[in-house]
């Protein structure tokens, strides 16, 4: 069994300007909370119907995603320690925030794994076969964020974040398993292409 | 029979290099916190942590490779407990603030694709990164890979050290305790960080009934927020693990909780055992190893399914180790003070993470 494409959807967030001084300090910008959620809505609005308790969920985080945050956190507490950094802030710091905040929103029930560093598209595509594979779900969710690289401690211009959903029903097309580590966005391009052929 | 054996264990931690370290701390009550000296503390120099002792082969805490030396010492255990392990093993590696270790200054050669190289395994290489259920979670993964057979074993490596961001965001959090990790305790406050690695090497399909191994596991993401488990989360995930493992909840003698010590967290995860085992919990043994050594951030859940096998293979488990009395709500519970009312031949592991994350990991024969 492999894993095929019910549907897609992928946007690119432009990432608004950090505010000078002590606004950044007493609310830190941080990738899934101020540039995600407000669009998953949108992403989430195109989804086809499902019995949500029934979908697990996989998340492929880019690199420069969980390091941003945790530049923009310790900058923080540079400039004013502990007392500085919001708390909710930090609720978004972990790479799982993003498949925590869909799983949260939407109510997903099933099998469900956040993947970084190596090749988190490959891994995710991997967990998202073996769950289906195994019986464990009927589909399963994919999420992928990443963010372009910038210089260290500087906010990029804007982050990628892509929805998939990924059954083994083979009424759908099929996705390939990348042969090597290919980047969030590349994958998207390429699913979407999927889709609209 | 069900599950997979293991082949090998391995743990770096506040107690030591060694299984056998980690062991003997969770008998002998708590690693002492140390103060951090790997980066500038200041205005939160009053939250000690658990820090590795000093071990070989290890670069000093804030070098940019401490965290894969950590990994690579806690997996050269496991693998030298086996036979020499199939070239294509997959390593699922855990962990849930690689970043910020790496926001310190990074170093070529130090990632997970690197360990997998050095240790000369060719297979998979996936990281896992559920918050603090990351360890349980990658197990998870490991027990599915080789449950579809796209493995022949799997070493799964799960590590994290103390971060300065991970730290200050604690602390702004409410999370971090000044008195220490008290699972279970009356005015309980939250956790104590530590850093550790630990490791564990999973086979093919048991040969015989009477090996302990892994029996199942699940992980899932039922909650209502971010900030706190579910209980109906956590039981989902409980149950799960039960259902693929092929038991019940009457086959349970023995639970290795969460347990962070966290006012909400703790409560929570009571909840759920009760909902699923009954009036058989209050006889079980329930025990926390954060209370031992602290909170091993992703490596808790191998950390935490490491001592559940010990305990299996030795049929005892160790005493809960906490601070002051324990909080009203269980105070007829057994906390490993005596024994349980059936044979420790099967035990529970559970793990629970920010953002609502839940796993739970059977050990058993």
């Amino acid at each position: 069994m492999g894993v095929h494409l019910e549907h897609v959807a992928y946007r690119s967030l432009p990432a608004p300007p950090v505010p000078a001084g002590t606004g950044l300090l007493r609310r830190q910008l941080v990738p899934v909370r101020d540039w995600v959620v407000p669009a998953l809505p949108g992403l989430f609005g195109g989804l086809p119907g499902h019995d949500w308790a029934t979908v697990g969920c996989a998340a492929a985080v880019g690199a420069r995603v969980p390091l941003l945050c945790a530049e923009l956190i310790d900058a923080a507490a540079t400039a004013g320690g502990w007392r500085a950094i919001d708390a909710e802030s930090f609720l978004y710091y972990s790479p799982h925030a993003l498949a925590g905040t869909a799983s949260v929103e939407l109510g997903l029930g099933g099998p469900t794994a956040t993947f970084v560093d190596v090749d988190p598209v490959g891994s995710a595509l991997r967990f998202a076969e073996l769950q289906l594979r195994l019986g464990h779900c009927r589909a399963i969710l994919l999420l992928g964020l990443d963010a372009e690289d910038c210089a260290p401690a500087t906010t990029p211009a804007a982050v990628q974040l892509g929805t998939a959903l990924l059954t083994g029903d083979e009424r759908w097309p099929a996705v390939a398993m990348p042969d090597a580590p290919v980047p969030v966005p590349e994958f998207f391009d390429r699913i979407r292409a999927l889709a609209a052929a | 029979v069900t599950g997979f054996p293991v082949l090998g264990c391995g743990a770096v931690t506040p107690a030591g290099a060694g299984v056998d370290a980690l062991w003997q701390a969770c008998w002998d009550g708590p690693v002492a916190r140390r103060a951090v000296d790997h980066f500038d503390t200041a205005g939160i120099t009053d939250f000690p942590v658990g820090l590795v002792p000093d071990v070989d082969q290890l670069a000093p805490r804030g070098h940019a490779r401490r965290w894969f030396d950590l990994a690579l010492h806690a997996a050269r255990q496991a693998l030298a407990e086996a036979a020499p392990p199939d070239p294509g093993t997959a390593v699922v590696v855990a962990t849930t603030d690689h970043a910020g270790t790496r926001a310190a200054g990074g170093v070529a050669g130090a990632g997970p694709g690197d360990l997998a190289r050095t240790l000369g395994l060719t297979g998979p290489v996936l990281v896992v990164s559920n918050a603090s259920a990351a360890g349980a979670a990658a197990i998870t993964v490991g027990l599915d890979l080789l449950a579809a057979g796209a493995a022949p074993q799997v070493l799964v490596v799960a590590v994290d050290c103390v971060t300065r961001p991970g730290l200050y965001g604690l602390v702004a959090l409410r999370a971090l305790s000044r008195t220490g990790c008290r699972p279970f305790a009356r005015g309980r406050d939250g956790i104590h960080v530590a850093e550790a690695a630990a490791a564990i090497l999973l086979g093919g399909p048991r040969a015989r009934p009477g090996d302990v191994g892994l029996l199942g596991a699940w992980v899932s993401n039922v909650a209502t927020q971010l900030a706190r488990p579910d209980p109906a989360g956590v039981a989902d995930a409980i149950r799960r693990a039960l259902d693929r493992s092929g038991r019940s909840a009457a086959d349970v003698g023995h639970v290795n909780a969460h347990a962070a010590g966290t006012g909400q967290g703790d409560r929570a995860e009571m909840t759920a055992l009760r909902e699923v085992l009954g009036d058989r919990l209050v006889d079980l043994p329930v025990v926390s190893v954060k209370g031992v050594v602290g909170h091993c951030q992703g490596a808790a859940g191998v950390v935490e399914v490491i001592v559940a096998l010990r305990a299996v293979r030795e049929g005892k488990a160790p005493p809960l180790h906490t601070t002051g009395e324990i909080d009203p709500l269980w105070t007829e519970q057994n906390f490993g003070q005596r024994p349980g009312p059936v044979p420790l031949e099967t035990a529970l592991s559970i793990s629970c993470g920010l953002g609502g994350a839940n796993a739970a990991v059977l050990v058993g024969v």
